[in-house]
């Protein structure tokens, strides 16, 4: 029984292959003119309108999802059953064009600034400013050819790059993009993001594991370490927003924090948001800790034995992550879609939304540009023994926060500030002894010195 | 709103979940192995109270929806305590034995 | 989630939806749960054992707490099941074959198992259970005052319970420090 199986198996992975070439060979004539006619468009004008209108498009389906569902019981000409699946739908495009394009403009930008914080161009070639650079990358990721290394597991060699794409773009489903605009209005949207970065965990598991790479399985544990182990500061420096709110959802989260209520701008919201976002950083693999794919030490990390589009898509994956932490971020720290003076306006809501993540965005393409790469005790210790205490004592005092100023006067506000902020600089400066080296010693080169 | 997926099909599920965990533990040989089972195993009882608390009428006796749900919280909690716990003993047992086998370890048979 | 459940209520196919739903859940749960007792590569093993979590996961959703089922990925995928992959790992040599998977009590062990489910599922799905007629949501918010009011004695040995656990994995996985 077996091994008829195998032979079964043999002959249709051998039919397979067969088909690939000749198929190759057919479609070759097709192909490659296809392939230049894309190059060519992408040099028009057309192709550099269509990504920005694409991403908007994307926003605004999801905008409009609110109005769409006011309307649609009221619609005859469609079947009733319909109504569910239009509804689903409408989500899903916008969320598949809104990620992917984001990603798009985030990878141009952060090439471009970083040539230019390191004193060179950048992208330059294709398109105005390099600006569908990322266009030809992924056409060039397409057409390379697909390697998976002797001795790996075949089948989670091919899983892991596909799981890892999910959870950030699920993620997008419970950002609120405006009022009443989240994809998914969830109950617990905060923890549902949590629980979706714990899957993506596993996936960076498996790609480490699967190449059968000695530099994939170091990256794919360190990533994992990192991970665990910056979840815990990360959750913990969101209760305290939990704690003012009253609320798991995040659209509710938004609205207590319209008419410029920014939760920033209280002294647990402010260290609330510095520690939500270093965490974040390390969460998303971002440069001051992005050891999983340390290339002066592992190659690259997990994804040393990928090649073509699966390690497009780790790419992809990587990068729409960065883009929902920082919209995680803007909802839950920055106010979200509301600012002072545009909230009258729903539809200018998106565009708000999208330019508060850009700019985390940038501050963490700045952070690459400037910080080193931590050590990994460094970056251990940095979590358990630094930005976990101070979450901690961050609850305390956003409960004695809640406890000063449940008048809500500007009276209590200062008071509020002055305690709060005098106990977290008093707790800072007492961890600092425990954390930082009080003096820096003298280096010795034991084997380069005469 | 009236529940379309009917009672027993959740209570079948969750025991057939429950009794595959059963199996493996009793017949793996690896000890991870044996872990596994046993949060399979954990995970059907979940499955069958979260089923019960969401169908059966609240009782006089305290049984709540709420009751129900509050229990599938802490047997999540105590099952990754227990994880936790076992891999550390799985992992003391492997420096000991550098071996996992559940049939090697076996020095405390008399 | 439940807005949506509320509305295919409202329209004239729900069952097809519920029933679709249902029926993913329960070929995740089904196919994760033989695959994680029954497969011999252990971590092929344990990402069964994720998906039938998964499957629980979506189970719970259809059982409209939201809540369970966010913690059971929470706990479950992001915590338990990497902890195994871990222990996979951490316990076995990439180039030499693993123990024999199976000890020699496997048949009995089948044949005691699946007695016993088709007692349990026989008792379990005929008996009439009294099923009442509106079953209440749990809201998110009832769940946490529950926490900290009428359970909060469970809840704070629950914490103490994990505290030991802590400690005690720490102090049974870490390495002896060697002796002079």
């Amino acid at each position: 029984m077996r091994a008829l199986l195998r032979h079964v198996l043999f002959f249709l992975i051998a039919l397979l292959r067969v088909l690939d070439r000749t198929l190759g060979r057919v479609l070759a004539p097709v192909l490659v003119p296809l392939f230049r006619v894309c190059v060519w468009a992408l040099h028009t004008p057309l192709g550099v309108i269509l990504p920005p209108v694409l991403m908007l498009m994307g926003a605004y389906l999801l905008a409009a999802r609110p109005a769409l569902r006011q309307e649609l019981p009221d619609t005859t000409w469609l079947p009733l059953w319909s109504h569910m699946w239009i509804d689903i739908l409408v989500a899903i495009v916008g969320i598949v064009l809104l990620g992917p394009m984001c990603m798009v403009y985030i990878t141009w930008l952060e090439r471009k600034l970083l040539g230019r914080f390191q004193n060179r161009y950048g992208p330059n070639r294709v398109g105005k400013y390099g600006l569908l650079q990322p266009f030809a990358d992924g056409i060039k990721m397409l057409i390379k050819e697909d390697i998976v290394p002797r001795g790996a597991d075949r089948a989670l060699h091919f899983i892991a790059p596909v799981v890892i794409v999910v959870p950030p773009l699920v993620i997008f489903s419970v950002l609120p993009l405006g009022p009443g605009m989240s994809a998914l209005p969830m109950e617990v949207g905060v923890l549902f993001f949590f629980a979706l970065s714990g899957i993506s965990g596993v996936a960076i598991f498996l790609a480490g594991w699967a190449s059968h790479n000695k530099f994939s399985l170091l990256g794919g544990m360190r990533a994992v370490a990192q991970l665990v182990s910056y979840e815990v500061p990360l959750l913990l420096s969101v209760v305290v927003v939990i704690m003012v709110a009253g609320t798991l959802s995040t659209d509710k989260l938004v609205e207590a924090q319209t008419a410029g209520r920014w939760f920033v701008f209280t002294p647990w919201g402010l260290v609330g948001f510095l520690l939500f976002f270093t965490a974040g950083l390390a969460e998303v693999n971002r440069t001051p800790f992005d050891l999983p794919e340390a290339e002066s030490e592992l190659v690259a990390g997990f994804h040393t034995e990928y090649s073509g589009f699966k390690f497009a898509l780790f790419y992809l994956a990587e990068f729409i992550a960065a883009v929902a932490i920082a919209g995680l971020t803007v909802t839950l720290f920055l106010g979200g879609w509301s600012l002072p003076g545009a909230d009258r306006y729903p539809m200018l809501a998106p565009v708000v939304f999208l330019s508060k993540a850009a700019l985390l965005v940038l501050v963490m393409v700045w952070f690459r540009g400037t910080f080193p790469r931590l050590r990994i005790d460094q970056v251990m210790t940095f979590s358990w023994k630094f930005l976990l205490p101070l979450a901690l004592v961050n609850i305390i005092v956003a409960g004695i926060w809640i406890f000063l100023v449940r008048d809500g006067s500007w009276r209590s506000f200062g008071i509020g500030w002055a305690v709060g902020a005098i106990i977290l600089i008093a707790f800072y400066v007492w961890l600092n002894r425990f954390t930082a080296p009080s003096t820096i010693e003298k280096r010795v080169y034991r084997f380069a010195e005469e | 709103m009236i529940p379309l997926i009917p009672l027993p099909w959740f209570l079948g599920l969750a025991a057939f979940m429950f009794f595959c965990g059963v199996f493996g533990a009793l017949t793996r040989r690896n000890a991870v192995g044996i872990l596994v089972a046993i949060e399979l195993m954990l995970n059907g009882v979940t499955l069958t109270l979260a089923a019960f608390a969401r169908f059966l009428p609240p009782g006089a006796d305290g049984a709540t929806p709420l009751a129900g749900q509050m229990l599938v919280v802490f047997i999540i909690a105590l099952a990754a305590a227990a994880a936790a716990v076992g891999l550390a003993i799985v992992l003391a047992i492997f420096r000991t034995f550098s071996s996992i086998d559940s049939q090697q370890i076996n020095i405390m048979r008399w | 989630m439940d807005e949506i459940l509320a509305k295919s209520a409202q329209s004239s196919a729900p069952a097809l939806w519920v029933g679709a739903a249902f029926a993913v859940s329960f070929g995740l749960v089904v196919a994760g749960s033989l695959g994680a007792a029954l497969l011999k590569n252990l971590l092929h093993a344990v990402l069964f054992l994720a998906l039938a979590l998964l499957g629980v996961a979506g189970l719970f959703l259809m059982l409209s707490s939201t809540f369970l089922f966010v913690v059971q990925i929470l706990v479950y995928v992001g915590g338990v099941v990497i902890l195994l992959i871990f222990g996979v790992m951490l316990t076995s040599k990439m180039a030499q074959p693993d123990i024999p998977p199976r000890n020699r009590q496997t048949l009995a062990a089948a044949l005691l198992a699946l007695l016993l489910f088709c007692a349990t599922a026989y008792v379990l799905t005929t008996h009439p259970w009294m099923v009442s007629a509106e079953p209440p949501a749990v809201p998110v918010a009832e769940i946490g005052v529950g926490l900290l009011q009428k359970y909060v004695l469970p809840f704070e040995i629950v914490s103490v319970v994990l505290l030991v656990a802590m400690v005690g994995a720490i102090v049974l996985a870490r390495r002896e420090p060697e002796s002079k």
